[in-house]
């Protein structure tokens, strides 16, 4: 086994918490939603081909979960036999039952392979795209 | 001036434009004293005597931090106690769902269970409800009983409190009940200092707007006090004008009108003011500025379109309703301290700092942890015996102590390799939070020019601009002053802002576009223009009365009106600059809707449009500026590349990989033209820039230090 080098390792730790950071607030600035992009309702996370989480953005802390519950109903269900998971897929998710908290909890997950396999989860929520009607 | 974590800093601006700069540790317990020990260091650049500077100095600024200090500390907080509408008892206590992590660092939001909740300012026990009810039209629902609010006062005044918010429901749209509960608090007890909401913050959201009154109140006392302290010294010492003070909203106001709460987080925001000042000086387009001082890393980005506000600002976990300009702030700085994690064995740097007492490991004041300055000096990238000009002697051998002890024996590495690895994890925290702020906006480091300033921003923004394709990084020779330096470049400016709520819904609309489709100035509530420009005649009548006090004429001073609006329903707003000031003809409303409309498509395209919930103009606001006395830069005259006049001495300097002879140079002595490759040191007073092997230093033509690859 190969010896960690802890200041790299810290390092690297950094790197991928800020990239995590980053990714959740590029879809802040750049989604549909008031509630995400001015109320800030969106978390970034990454997780290993089982679903369990490596790391995740500070943000929907108590919905970012719902991503790893995705990726493991997908795994359970026979997904990478059926459709197969490739580079450059997006799987999007609005069942509270798979994943999710309440219905306008959104995960978006998309598989990225390499030397190693991780999936980067999206967690939003999408309640005030078009607002509740005020006057039906 | 301005007080930071662990020095305080001060500019003196000669008439002629030029300037020089004061150091003084930061005393917190005695603010005033370090404030006029500052401008004391600055006067003796000059050779002159405090009091004969401050008799001939005709504008004074000053950024504080004795807010925050009051805020983080809670030492010696008044005992208040809140009137609140019956039934609102518990916002302060409940909070809003974010409440409970806001503020925290990532590692400790992760683990939710384990934190708690921001102990409140103000204790359930001492909170009272009473009976009244304003509605959302601002109209009297239910009115005020007064009984019970006598009541209130009579077992808060019996529980010893100091002062007492008053905050109920929308007083923004009506004030009648939370003046009333204040005339009857002084009334009962005319010692008692009382805020009402209504003057603080009269802004929509409950928490936000209760946080921000209490700690405004909170606070109050010891801000206040120190700004009394400051005058009364000031008049001894014959300067005889009004105190100004650094808001976070940006820009200077009158000590006597400032309300405490937006002087938090000033001093960083007066950095943001140098950074705009030079950014005007060079014509560049886009600039950033980093700040590294002994306790946090702070940047701003300064792009072509303007520096954004903060809606909510979150200071010490707490969400305040005061705007503040945004600023991003982490735990790294000179003194942050460096650890091995207990659970994971890895070497960590941050976010606890030494501060300035203890401080360092190598200040000899008692500190045991090794810190981002223990590493520095174990390097040579800091001289120990000119630390501050030599006024100041650092410890070397403890320096290496510490590190040994605490970071390379226990990771089986040597003190050097440790000392770089505490330098190469800072430094990369701080890339990391430059490279994922500009990285979320869109921008591209390539167009953008880093300013590094703070007293340790020279000595580490090689490493944290290293792989980022800044177009150049400048280093200020006046940088660890940077923040003194900018608050002297800020304009006098106020800002008023109230939410008026003007909801109208049944608007006609296109099906098609998603535009709203008026057909007259009828179509738009009679109430809503009407209030719409009562506000803003309500601000500019402030306005004026203000700047007048500050000593401007009418066509001096410059009028900004912003307006925050959203589709019917919706949860947050769309803050802009507003078109109008007034809505006197169909013209003007259409132009209203129009600008929103364009602006709301601009950040979420058309589909997302909502015409059918109505349009809501949540808050208004109206920024007031004038210009004042500005330092000038003056331009150099070329001396050519050579820097050898400048040349100290050589030293081994610690860089990846091992020790290198590196020459050294004298700051003070550089001119116009001089060229410095790495490996180098660049030694100031009261900083050192660090040049790697792979940089060059070029000195510009106003005596800035610009380091490219």
């Amino acid at each position: 086994m190969q010896t960690l080098d802890p200041i790299k390792y810290e390092m690297f730790y950094n790197r991928v918490e800020q990239a995590l950071i980053e990714a959740k607030n590029t879809v802040r600035y750049l989604a549909g939603s008031v509630i995400v992009r001015e109320g800030g309702e969106v978390g970034e996370s990454l997780h290993l081909p089982d679903g369990a989480t490596v790391h995740l953005s500070a943000g929907l802390l108590m919905h970012i979960q719902s991503s790893a519950r995705t990726i493991m109903y997908m795994n359970e269900n026979g997904f990478a036999e059926d459709i197969g998971y490739y580079e450059g897929d997006q799987f999007i998710n609005n069942n509270a039952h798979i994943g999710g908290q309440h219905i306008p909890d959104m995960q978006v997950v998309d598989p990225f392979l390499g030397r190693v396999n991780l999936w980067a989860g999206l967690e939003l929520s999408v309640i005030s795209l078009k607002s509740v009607p005020l006057n039906p | 001036m301005d007080t930071g974590g662990t020095f305080s800093d001060s500019v003196i601006i000669k008439q002629d434009g030029t300037f020089v700069t004061g150091k003084a540790s930061t005393t917190p317990e005695d603010l005033e004293g370090c404030f006029f020990n500052c401008i004391e260091a600055a006067s003796k650049k000059l050779g002159k005597k405090i009091e004969e500077v401050l008799s001939n100095t005709i504008l004074l600024g000053f950024g504080t931090t004795a807010g925050t200090n009051a805020l983080l500390t809670r030492a010696g907080g008044p005992m208040l106690g809140l009137i609140t509408t019956k039934g609102m008892e518990d916002t302060t206590i409940i909070m809003r769902t974010v409440g409970r992590f806001a503020g925290l660092g990532i590692v400790e939001s992760m683990h939710i269970a384990a934190t708690d909740r921001p102990e409140p300012l103000i204790p359930r026990g001492l909170i009272k409800g009473v009976t009244e009810r304003i509605n959302s039209k601002g109209e009297v629902v239910i009115p005020l009983y007064e009984d019970e609010v006598r009541q209130a006062v009579k077992e808060l005044v019996s529980e010893g409190v100091e002062g007492i918010a008053v905050i109920t429901l929308w007083s923004f749209l009506n004030d009648a009940h939370e003046r009333r509960i204040k005339e009857i608090i002084q009334e009962m007890a005319p010692n008692l200092t009382v805020t009402i909401s209504s003057v603080v913050t009269p802004l929509i959201r409950e928490y936000s707007r209760f946080n921000t009154t209490i700690i405004n109140l909170y606070i109050g006392r010891p801000v206040r006090k120190l700004f009394s302290k400051v005058e009364d010294r000031l008049r001894e010492y014959c300067y005889k004008l009004p105190l100004l003070v650094m808001q976070a909203s940006g820009g200077l106001s009158k000590s006597d009108v400032v309300q405490p709460i937006t002087t938090l987080h000033s001093g960083p925001v007066g950095a943001l003011s140098g950074v705009e000042f030079f950014k005007e000086l060079y014509g560049f387009k886009n600039c950033m500025g980093s700040d590294v001082g002994g306790t946090s890393f702070d940047i701003c980005v300064v792009p072509e379109e303007g520096v954004k506000d903060l809606r909510e600002a979150i200071v010490n976990r707490f969400h305040l309703r005061n705007p503040m300009r945004e600023i991003i702030s982490i735990g790294a700085g000179g003194g942050t301290i460096a650890y091995i994690d207990k659970l994971s064995g890895k070497i960590r740097v941050g976010p606890e700092s030494a501060g300035s007492v203890p401080g360092p490991v190598c200040y000899g004041l008692g500190g045991e942890n090794p810190t981002v300055t223990d590493a520095d000096v174990v390097m040579n990238r800091i001289d120990p015996d000119y630390f501050l000009g030599g006024e100041m002697k650092l410890d070397r051998d403890k320096s290496y102590k510490a590190i040994k002890e605490k970071i390379a024996d226990p990771m089986g590495i040597t003190v050097e390799e440790a000392a770089y690895g505490i330098i190469a994890i800072v430094d990369n925290r701080m890339s990391s939070i430059i490279s994922g702020t500009l990285g979320e906006r869109g921008l591209d480091p390539e167009k953008f020019v880093l300013f590094a300033f703070g007293g340790a921003g020279a000595t580490h923004c090689a490493g944290y601009s290293h792989g980022l394709r800044f177009d150049k990084v400048i280093v200020p020779p006046f940088a660890s002053t940077f923040s003194a330096f900018g608050a002297s470049t800020a304009d006098v400016r106020h800002r008023y802002a109230n939410s008026p709520y003007i909801v109208v819904y049944n608007l006609p609309f296109d099906v098609m576009t998603r535009n709203f489709k008026l057909k007259s100035l009828d179509d738009f509530p009679k109430y809503a223009i009407e209030r719409f420009n009562q506000v803003n005649y309500n601000f500019e009548k402030e306005a004026f009365k203000d700047m007048a006090d500050e000593g401007f004429k009418k066509d001096e001073i410059i009028l900004e009106y912003k307006i925050e609006a959203r589709y019917g329903g919706q949860l947050w707003e769309i803050v802009s600059t507003s078109p109008i000031n007034r809505i006197e003809s169909f013209e003007d409303i259409k132009t209203l809707i129009k600008f929103f409309e364009n602006k709301y498509e601009e950040l979420y395209g058309t589909e997302a449009k909502y015409p059918e919930g109505g349009f809501e103009i949540i808050t208004m606001a109206l920024e007031v500026s004038a210009s004042a006395v500005k330092p000038v830069i003056p331009k150099k005259e070329f001396m050519g590349m050579d820097a050898t006049n400048a040349l100290k001495e050589k030293r081994e300097v610690y860089f990846s990989g091992g020790f290198i002879l590196s020459k050294i140079y004298e700051m003070n002595k550089l001119e116009y033209g001089n060229l410095i490759n790495g490996p180098a040191i660049i030694e100031g007073i009261d900083t050192s820039l660090v040049i790697p092997p792979d940089r060059k230093v070029t000195v510009d033509e106003y005596g800035n230090m610009v380091m490219e690859y």
